[in-house]
């Protein structure tokens, strides 16, 4: 075909730049600091770069890298790798060394323009990247080091000659933008000319653009929202204020103000910071035609402040992804019919909320937002796995659609509405929760100037939610009445656990609140068991503590929580002879003082008189002040063994409780094989043997609930005693029996406190033999005085010894890689699946035995 | 294929009628839908409807944690 018929319709992004230098050659492209540079010098000078790069070797289809702050140097990079037929690379100059050296060799690209940049040294940088033809220095004033060198003003003084003419058609790559994802692991996002015009095109579109457009832009150009702000600019012949950054909101009101700055792309973070202005108004900017926002979810409060702070200016809520630049605007009109809403699909664009077989969902359902256009990048750079996951089959065969990983819903109208990042979710209570959402409600709470909100590890719930709150000026805010105004808002299961008031939030370099930073902050700080190396790996002794620490910090729990938090004179512990009481007596009696424990120790007729006379050693020993009381008298008026015994009899009619004794178990070791849950009545008779009986529900039910009036008959004595002396109760619980469900509701679990819930069982031994507990009582395997005949947990409950338990249960909840914990703890894969699929069943349905009482709402009370 | 008795037993007895999130693979015991009650329910339900009698050794995942597997351990032990 013949090159110059079609050129119209192959018009790439530095065309453009062409185009402008010959029609508006003396028009200002752009404003940096007090630098002018107009298009026509931008063409010449970028033409120049270009030139260089191909002198040094660089080809159509190399990439070069920009690692620059927003700069003209940066603009220049842009346009002159395009002219050679490179694609950029740009990288934001806070990335560090290690970081920068994995992604330049994961692109490879042939140049490199960089500054001054402190914690990275170029010579350094460019040995470790060998793909490097040429490293252009911005700024160089020292000599040059070897021969890739060159520095930025030599290369522009020295060379005058023009780029070969440009080859590439719009299915060539004009960028590859780095993003982090959730994961971790940076990927390349590649987008061709076509695709980036596609977009930026439908953008001017319905943003009304014109060569009169005065553009502020103060967003990093490594950022898609940043780096558009330039590309579209040049396109349609207009003028951008580029701003290294935003770090003084007068400094940027002074550049709205004289620049008389027509656009303002903003990410809500900035708005906030504006607003703080009194100056930042319609009034004061006249000039001002639009403010977009992007980036983040934007709080309608902001939208609502910013509308009428500027009546006549039209404000765009959009959202967008680097993987297809930009899916969605809200028309300005719109804004005050439904200001949370990120609008509908742009021009020349499809989008849609998709179920999990990618089938739209109806209005009002939450589903995966699905993108369908020429948007759409091309894929990861060189990740064809990563790539297939989002880029999955479309309309028509060959034909790519991009799942966004960002679940939406829609109103009737079709207008889009953000619920949450797929991966962000808070999974909490088997509820999943958009972080947004419960954003969204705190930052309406007056007092609150920005909230950022994370799913934090949590031994009961999976995840439990914490919000970061940043107070306005003159605001005495605390976590109380920052719960208090979310509970009164959103469902239970998303009012925030933990409240945290900081004075600012982190940011990433792309201007996002940075949660990996804050939900890794409790990663760490969660892990009670090792603070000093919260990121070892997993083994089996991952659950040693330090436990001089651990008796301190515990200690201190219970004497603030008697004295502070509940008011009370002391502590009253139920002593059972078992490791987990006599850890928390101990350690009461440490903590408060000897006038003020009371150990109780209860036993009933079934009790093995080992446990009292072990209570009664410990307590001597420990010097703690013990009352007995035998509660077989109180169990028998509930009929508590009679109702047990008709049941046995019913099962084995030759049931004799002089000879037999009887207890519940559970098949055999979880390691061994898959056997379901199902309990079996054991009768065990004095000459050792014994058998064992599938029962019904019914009488499964019976033994059980007549088992547990012992349990709650022992809690109802402690509070009888602690009232009386004006103590709070301590609970025994710990950690494994919490999270997998081992207590008795309104029994060994209903106390005041509970200072070991957040040990495991093989940590209260650690702790136990540090505080000299008798080894008769640490020897002793962990038993639940229940049933007649000693049934130990593993039998009754666990099925499987706490040395396997709680290690496993640890690699669980924290998601260590399966071949590390199959390799560490010496099983088969199957064995810690079968292991896992307990674990989530028991966590399931022991749930509700922690749950408050649920209350009707007063929306219900007619 | 699946057996409508044991499907309407467990979404009239576990569910109180509500289909919801229950599918021919869901895995009744991680879901929630039965716990350590609940199977014993689903035993003597089955012993009864079929005239069958479920051994100890059958009590695995494998025979009894879905629709799915119900309605295949049934048909072996009916067949048998």
């Amino acid at each position: 075909m013949d090159e110059g018929n079609c050129e119209a319709s192959s018009m790439l992004l530095h065309d453009y730049l062409k185009k402008q230098a010959l029609e508006r050659p003396q028009k200002v492209a752009l404003i940096v600091g007090p630098e002018k540079l107009t298009y026509g010098h931008l063409d010449s000078k970028s033409s120049r770069l270009a030139s260089v790069f191909e002198d040094r070797g660089v080809t159509r289809g190399d990439r070069i890298a920009l690692f620059l702050p927003n700069s003209e140097e940066m603009v220049l990079g842009i346009y002159g790798a395009l002219k050679c037929d490179a694609a950029f690379l740009p990288l934001s100059p806070t990335i560090k060394l290690e970081k920068l050296t994995a992604i330049l060799n994961d692109c490879r690209p042939a140049g490199l323009m960089m500054g001054k940049a402190p914690s990275v040294d170029p010579v350094a940088l460019a040995q470790a990247v060998p793909s490097l033809k040429v490293v252009l220095l911005c700024n160089q004033e020292d000599p040059l080091p070897d021969g890739r060198f060159l520095s930025l003003s030599d290369a522009l003084a020295r060379e005058s000659l023009t780029p070969r003419p440009s080859r590439n058609i719009d299915l060539d790559l004009a960028y590859v933008i780095y993003t982090s994802g959730s994961t971790g692991i940076p990927k390349g996002v590649m987008m061709t000319h076509g695709s980036v015009l596609s977009a930026a095109t439908s953008i001017i579109s319905y943003l009304g653009s014109t060569p009169d457009e005065i553009v502020l832009n103060c967003l990093p150009l490594p950022f898609v929202y940043g780096l558009y702000q330039v590309l579209m600019s040049v396109m349609v012949g207009g003028t951008v204020v580029l701003e290294k950054g935003f770090n003084y909101p007068q400094r940027t009101m002074a550049r709205l103000r004289e620049s008389k700055v027509t656009g303002l792309p903003v990410v809500p973070t900035m708005a906030v910071m504006l607003l703080d202005l009194e100056a930042f108004n319609g009034k004061e900017i006249p000039s001002l035609r639009y403010i977009t926002s992007a980036g983040a979810q934007w709080p309608v409060e902001h939208i609502e402040e910013l509308q009428s702070r500027f009546p006549s200016t039209q404000i765009f809520s959009m959202y967008g992804l680097t993987e297809c630049k930009r899916v969605s605007y809200l028309p300005p009109e719109q804004i005050s019919i439904r200001p949370s809403s990120v609008g509908k699909g742009m021009p020349n664009e499809e989008v849609w909320v998709a179920d999990e077989k990618g089938a739209p969902v109806p209005p009002g359902e939450v589903g995966e937002l699905v993108v369908r256009g020429s948007n759409v990048m091309l894929g990861y750079w060189e990740r064809p796995e990563e790539t297939a996951k989002v880029l999955r089959p479309g309309r028509y065969p060959g034909e790519r659609v991009l799942y966004t990983g960002d679940f939406f819903k829609t109103d009737s109208e079709g207008y889009l509405y953000f619920v949450g990042r797929k991966d962000d979710m808070i999974k909490t209570r088997g509820e999943r929760v958009s972080p947004a959402e419960v954003e969204k409600v705190l930052v309406r709470m007056p007092g609150i100037k920005e909230a950022a909100v994370v799913g934090i590890p949590d031994r009961l719930l999976g995840q439990a939610i914490a919000a970061y709150v940043v107070p306005g000026s003159d605001a005495g805010l605390d976590p109380q009445s920052v719960k208090r105004f979310a509970a009164e808002r959103l469902e239970d299961f998303a009012v925030p656990k933990v409240v945290e008031i900081v004075s600012s939030l982190p940011y990433t370099s792309s201007g996002k609140i940075d949660k990996k930073l804050l939900a890794g902050d409790w990663t760490d700080n969660d892990c009670l068991n090792d603070p000093s190396a919260p990121h070892k790996s997993f083994s089996k002794d991952i659950l040693t503590i330090d436990c001089p620490r651990a008796v301190r910090q515990i200690g201190d729990f219970i004497r603030t929580s008697v004295v502070r938090g509940f008011k009370r004179r002391g502590a009253v512990v139920g002593l059972s002879g078992g490791v987990d009481s006599s850890v928390v007596a101990v350690l009461a009696r440490q903590a408060l003082g000897r006038d003020r424990v009371l150990g109780l120790i209860l036993p009933e007729r079934e009790t093995d008189p080992l446990s009292e006379r072990l209570a009664r050693d410990l307590a001597a020993q420990f010097d703690i002040p013990i009352q007995v009381v035998d509660l077989t008298e109180s169990c028998g008026s509930f009929d508590l063994y009679e109702r047990r015994d008709e049941i046995v009899r019913k099962n084995f009619p030759d049931y004799d409780p002089a000879v037999h004794r009887y207890k519940l178990i559970l098949p055999g070791d979880l390691l061994e094989g898959s056997a379901l849950n199902v309990y079996r009545l054991a009768l065990i008779s004095k000459d050792g043997t014994s058998k064992t009986k599938r029962l019904s529900k019914e009488d499964l039910l019976g033994l059980i609930s007549a088992t547990t009036i012992k349990q709650r008959l022992r809690m109802v004595t402690l509070y009888y005693y602690a009232e009386r002396e004006n103590y709070v109760v301590i609970g025994t619980t710990n950690k494994t029996e919490l999270d997998l469900g081992f207590f008795v509701r309104y029994g060994d679990g209903g106390v005041d406190m509970e200072p070991l819930a957040s040990y495991y069982k093989v940590q209260v031994y650690q702790i136990a033999t540090h505080l000299g507990i008798p080894d008769e009582i640490i020897q002793r395997p962990p038993t639940a005085d229940v049933y007649p005949a000693m049934s130990e947990d593993r039998e009754f409950y666990f099925r499987l010894s706490y040395e396997d338990l709680d290690p496993l249960l640890y690699a669980w909840e924290h998601h260590i890689p399966i071949e590390e914990v199959m390799q560490e703890m010496n099983l088969q894969e199957e064995q810690v699946r079968r292991i896992y699929r307990d674990f989530a069943t028991k966590r399931i349905l022991s749930e509700h035995l922690q749950r408050p009482p649920i209350n009707l709402g007063e929306e219900f009370v007619v | 294929m699946t057996d409508s008795r044991v499907e309407k037993f467990i979404v009239d007895t576990f569910l109180y009628g509500d289909t919801k999130g229950l599918s021919n693979e869901t895995s009744l015991t991680e879901a929630g839908i039965v716990d350590s009650t609940g199977i014993l329910e689903l035993i003597s339900f089955l012993e009864k409807a079929y005239s069958i009698t479920v051994e100890d050794e059958e009590l695995i995942p494998e025979n009894l944690d879905s629709l799915q597997q119900i309605a295949q351990f049934i048909r072996s032990k009916v067949g048998a």
